[in-house]
């Protein structure tokens, strides 16, 4: 197999867009069927989030007046192609795309574009709930991005350079400790799910920077939003979870800690009420600004 | 830390959503969707005039039938078509409609044949037994039947003719005294 075909199996079937999209449409179920066991309720069947996906697909898309035609069916597909790029380069078990100088440069910059796309899709839709989304979005990103990034650059400074492959290998340590703390308090602002469900706060700003997607541009945005939990959990696990060495013992521990992070995810979603976008942003500028501070100074010591 | 306890609970108990097959109970006095019997329908269309959602209707254009034509999804439930049905023909026992996606169970229609007058052959639907009893009580006489085999219009003349024979005599007695 040469290096295209490679990039194009990793790319398309695992672990780009196929296994991602299945994965991470089965991970929104785990975390909607636990969040309705939390609360009391039955949750739907596990083909249910599949079947919204289809159903948004096969419905005739209506652009909203003064909205620019381009933007609206381009942002989704961005977001989906960005998140798709982002899993091809991730070192998950079974990847057969191989890593290069500066992969881990390459992925936060893809993290960032789903991000990206939801602001502007908040404003091109020219609904003010949608702005207000945006609006909210934006500032959460600069708060969320201090732990986050903080993580990842820490743990690149301890394995001594940016590429995923000398991540994974590098042994994790003290820094490994404080970094994957830092990345945690992250994902759930990084997923929007509580107490952090401030750009998407349903029962506030209806359905937020998505308000007036519909259909197929719909879908791909929840395609996307499937890809980059898969993505974000990926990396977690490339990041902070060494590899035993085993291939089925790593694809094992691969499928048991991504299920256990996304159910840790939904506990939490489901015992904590929204914070408003003031309090969430002090949260990730104290206690996210003090792991972020730790981890570093945890690499530089090492 | 209340909260654990809270999810704690809700996990290992039964979960509080309803089956679609688990109907709530009805209160007291609940109307309920409406039963048409198509052997009491007269056609009289009462029940479409005063339904105001116009879930009522009638399909006159068969010559030989009339078909009664409901639709639960447009219903108000609001009784008005069993009080006003002259033959109590609609009733309402409190049933809910079908929980279903499929409209065409929320769709009832019922043909009522006409019958032929039997002097005139014009179709025409009679009154059922039970209203008839309602009307003349007891046992009912060959008469009561005889008219209801006619039409408006032949019932009509037959009316005035033996109101005419009870005034004047049967035809063949008053023919003698004019000739």
């Amino acid at each position: 197999m040469n290096d295209l075909v490679r990039f194009a199996f990793a790319l398309i079937i695992w672990p780009g867009m196929l296994g991602a999209a299945g994965l991470g449409l089965l991970y929104l179920w785990i975390a909607r069927k636990l969040t309705a066991r939390l609360q009391g309720r039955k949750g739907p069947p596990f083909y249910q989030p599949f079947f919204d996906v289809v159903k948004l697909l096969g419905k005739r898309t209506v652009v909203p007046g003064g909205a620019n035609r381009g933007f609206f069916y381009a942002l989704p597909v961005v977001a989906v192609a960005a998140t798709a790029l982002g899993l091809m380069i991730i070192p998950v078990p079974g990847n057969p795309a191989s890593s290069f100088a500066g992969d881990v440069v390459l992925l936060l910059f893809l993290l960032e574009v789903p991000v990206f796309c939801d602001v502007l899709a908040g404003y091109v839709t020219q609904s003010i709930y949608g702005q207000v989304s945006a609006m909210r979005e934006g500032v959460l990103m600069l708060g969320y991005n201090v732990p986050f990034l903080a993580a990842v650059v820490a743990m690149a400074q301890h394995a001594g350079g940016f590429s995923l492959a000398e991540l994974c290998s590098a042994p994790r340590g003290v820094v490994g400790v404080f970094a994957a703390i830092a990345f945690l308090l992250a994902i759930p602002a990084r997923l929007k799910s509580n107490p952090f469900s401030i750009p998407n706060a349903e029962q506030e700003i209806v359905a937020g920077a998505h308000i007036e997607y519909n259909g197929a541009p719909l879908a791909l945005f929840e395609l996307s939003h499937a890809l980059e939990v898969v993505l974000l959990i990926d990396l977690f696990m490339v990041l902070f979870v060494p590899s035993v060495g085993d291939p089925a013992a790593d694809a094992l521990i691969y499928v048991a800690g991504s299920v256990a992070l996304v159910c840790a995810v939904t506990a939490i979603a489901a015992m904590t009420a929204r914070m408003t976008v003031v309090r969430a942003f002090r949260f990730y500028w104290v206690w996210g600004g003090m792991a972020a501070a730790a981890s570093i100074a945890a690499a530089v010591v090492n | 830390m209340k909260i654990f306890g809270v999810l704690w609970r809700n996990l290992t108990a039964r979960a509080r959503t309803r089956a679609v097959a688990d109907v709530v109970a009805t209160p007291a006095g609940f109307r309920g969707m409406i039963e048409h019997d198509p052997s009491l329908c007269t056609g009289c269309t009462a029940c479409m005039q005063v339904c105001a959602p116009r879930a009522i209707s009638f399909d006159t254009a068969d010559r030989s039938s009339i078909t009664w034509q409901f639709f639960a999804g447009q219903c108000s439930y609001c009784g008005l078509c069993v009080q006003y049905c002259p033959t109590h023909a609609i009733t309402n026992r409190g049933k809910l409609p079908p929980v279903t996606g499929d409209q065409s169970l929320h769709r009832v229609a019922h043909k009522v044949d006409y019958r032929l007058c039997a002097h005139c052959s014009r179709p025409i639907i009679p009154l059922p037994e039970t209203l008839l009893h309602d009307l003349y009580e007891g046992a009912l006489a060959q008469s009561v039947h005889d008219q209801q085999a006619l039409c408006e219009a032949c019932r009509r003349k037959a009316a005035s003719r033996g109101l005419r024979d009870a005034f004047l005599g049967p035809d063949t007695d008053r023919e003698r005294t004019t000739t």
